[in-house]
């Protein structure tokens, strides 16, 4: 399940690496071992250090808690397997909010409608995205950064520079809601973003290994050359991953419009490398070609668990910036390490 | 397997770091180690019962904010019956939030919340609700207001008193740059306001321009610089927050053009020594000091069964000479 793609072999030939199946090596399940015994190790340390900790609310509040991180991190999965990097999320986030809180403000009642325009918004951002890196040959790096200014300002455009309240309960719920009620506040449910984090996960999974396309993305992020000559439409695929990458920063803008009941055009600012940070330490490789969404979940999970837990402890924020650091820093090096072995 | 005891060890490594962290912020806050604050838990009914209260602010990256936190730590230490657990949410309306239920399911008494939006807080003001403990919001509010009491200022109070200390310095005649905070920011919405209608009572001072300087020093010196070239003639700037009348000030100085005079808010210590100094021309203080004791103590009253307050209003203090400035210096340290 945590299994890992033979790198090796993709970089060597990209075309030939089309026909393997992603993550079958006995290193894969070496490695994947390591990141869980990471998670595990993390878990037993914290519920000795808090009470609180291992408790079902608690638990419920991490997985809430990183849920729109998720959402993301699966989607700038898709972005690192194809080589590229994402650093406009963020500010496409806030674009799905307002777009969406705006539109409910003028026409209320309309929630659905203006959900799917906000999503929208971003699957369109995400196209001019993959527009400048496929026709122009611009770097993801350099294409998203631009993308991170330009729809922060029109995020701050549309939205008249100010925050937009959501009174809409539908929306509310995407973001606060719960799958069941409760009736008392010791009895737990499972919180609606939860459950769209899952949705979003288990298609993501299914469109990365089970299609044409998915192969494709790790194909072109192996070796790009060896993909053209095998005649794959490498532009067509780099296309494709912005606007899906686009549509889940869409998705997740909205569940945390929904989180905070309103569009916000300074929401979500630097969320881009919380997002990065999951997919790094999930054991993706930012040459590309090589990575998984199950890597990337527990990476998500272990940022979360890590914030959570220094939060549980009364830990000093300016520590807890240094601690999730080294974290990220000894996830890679682990990385490179298990690599070795192999 | 080598590698993964390298591993083990290094997180274990990292977790007693953890762990180390972990007990000495509580222990440095209350003034006792935790093997006492247990003995103290377990001999029921002996001790006077001690409230866990959480604390979850706005970012520790800003000074006004920092001091707000050392203004926390200094009434927590102060009262006996009390126990903080501060929370840095470092801008992040979603991880404020986030922190509000982790504080919840840790079994706080009441929490105390220096709110990060007016808007994009006010889920947890359900949150407690729901969870049946007492919100008690501080400095900055939230739009749902069914919190049990507010302690902060009148932000709008704070544009006003900018605003009548540039007419006074000026002498009810000159022309005045403003240099706003993050548009849409409600301290940047009610100052500008505030300033506005101050400044409207004196015909002969006129506004020539006002641009955002996103809370930030550099960002506020790079208006600064662009004014100093496009203005020949500038009497007084005015900044939503003492950051940015700090960046105007250093601007200012380095184009040698010291006849303007700066007016922040807020009361940093770097504009209180440049008032000192006499290159600040003044500063309009918000005092955290009594605000945050203020907010301790009401939720200490709720919590032992006296009424909510709803509303504590602390008044704003202009700080525009020497004396005055060294007075609230002195108490910082």
């Amino acid at each position: 399940m945590f299994g890992f793609k033979n790198n090796s072999a993709l970089n060597s030939d990209g075309a030939a690496a089309l026909m393997k199946e992603p993550g079958e090596s006995f290193k894969s399940y070496m490695r994947s071992y390591a990141l869980l015994v990471v998670f595990l190790v993390m878990v037993i340390v914290l519920s000795i250090i808090s009470p609180t900790f291992m408790t079902p609310k608690n638990i419920v509040n991490i997985f809430r808690q990183i849920s729109i991180n998720g959402i993301l991190a699966v989607g700038m999965t898709f972005v690192i397997i194809l080589g590229g990097i994402d650093l406009s999320i963020g500010s496409l986030c806030a674009i799905a909010g307002v777009t969406s809180a705006i539109m409910l403000e003028r026409i209320p009642g309309i929630s659905f409608v203006a959900i799917i325009a906000g999503v929208l918004a971003c699957s369109f951002l995400g196209a001019v995205v993959g527009f400048i890196v496929s026709k122009f040959k611009i770097a993801p790096f350099i294409a998203t950064l631009a993308m991170l200014t330009i729809a922060r300002g029109l995020a701050l455009v549309i939205a008249e520079g100010v925050p937009h309240t959501i009174k809409d309960p539908f929306y509310i719920s995407l973001g606060n809601g719960y799958l069941w009620e409760t009736s008392s506040p010791d009895q737990i449910s499972i919180p609606t973003p939860v459950l769209i984090f899952v949705i979003v996960a288990a298609v993501s999974m299914i469109i990365l290994y089970r299609t044409k396309f998915g192969r494709y993305v790790y194909a072109v992020g192996g070796n790009e050359q060896a993909s053209r000559a095998s005649g794959i439409n490498v532009n067509k695929v780099k296309m494709m991953v912005f606007i899906l990458n686009g549509t889940l920063c869409g998705i997740a803008g909205i569940v945390l419009a929904g989180r905070i009941t309103s569009g916000q055009p300074s929401a979500a600012t630097g969320y881009e490398l919380d997002a990065i940070a999951a997919v790094i330490i999930g054991g993706a490789s930012l040459t590309g070609g090589a990575g998984k969404i199950s890597g990337t979940i527990l990476g998500a999970l272990i940022i979360g668990v890590l914030n959570n837990g220094l939060v549980l402890m009364g830990v000093s924020s300016y520590y807890q910036q240094i601690i999730r650091g080294v974290i990220i820093a000894a996830a890679v090096i682990l990385d490179q390490r298990t690599k070795h072995i192999e | 397997m080598k590698n993964l005891f390298k591993v083990m060890a290094l997180i274990l490594a990292l977790s007693m770091m953890l762990a180390a962290c972990g007990n000495s912020a509580p222990s440095g806050q209350g003034g006792t180690s935790d093997s006492q604050a247990s003995t103290l838990q377990d001999s029921d009914g002996g001790a006077e019962k001690v409230w866990k209260i959480g604390v979850t602010t706005q970012a520790w990256k800003h000074e006004f904010i920092k001091n707000l936190v050392n203004a926390l730590k200094a009434t927590d230490e102060q009262l006996k019956d009390v126990e903080l657990t501060i929370i840095d949410s470092d801008d992040s309306v979603e991880k404020q939030l986030n922190d509000v239920d982790t504080l919840i399911a840790q079994g706080v008494d009441g929490i105390i919340m220096d709110a990060n939006s007016f808007e994009g807080s006010s889920p947890a003001v359900e949150a407690c609700k729901k969870a049946g403990i007492p919100l008690v919001e501080l400095v900055a509010y939230t739009e749902n207001e069914e919190y049990a009491t507010f302690v902060g200022t009148d932000v709008k109070a704070s544009g006003l008193m900018a605003g009548e200390t540039i007419a006074e310095l000026l002498g009810g005649k000159g022309k005045v740059l403003m240099i706003e905070g993050m548009m849409g920011h409600s301290g940047q919405v009610n100052r500008a306001a505030g300033i506005t209608e101050a400044l409207k009572k004196y015909p002969d001072i006129q506004m020539l321009d006002q641009q955002s300087g996103e809370w930030s020093k550099d960002k506020a010196m790079a208006v600064t610089e662009n004014w100093l070239t496009k203005y020949p003639e500038i009497d007084a700037i005015v900044a939503h927050n003492d950051g940015m009348g700090l960046g105007a000030m250093n601007a200012c100085v380095a184009a040698g053009r010291t006849e303007i005079k700066v007016v922040g808010i807020d009361g940093d210590t770097e504009a209180l020594q440049g008032v000192i100094d006499g290159k600040y021309a003044a500063s309009v203080l918000d005092d955290v000091w009594i605000e945050a004791d203020l907010a301790v103590r009401e939720m200490r009253d709720i919590l032992n069964g006296a009424e909510p307050k709803k509303k504590i209003i602390v008044d704003y203090v202009p700080i525009k000479d020497a004396a005055t400035a060294q007075k609230y210096l002195d108490q910082r340290k």
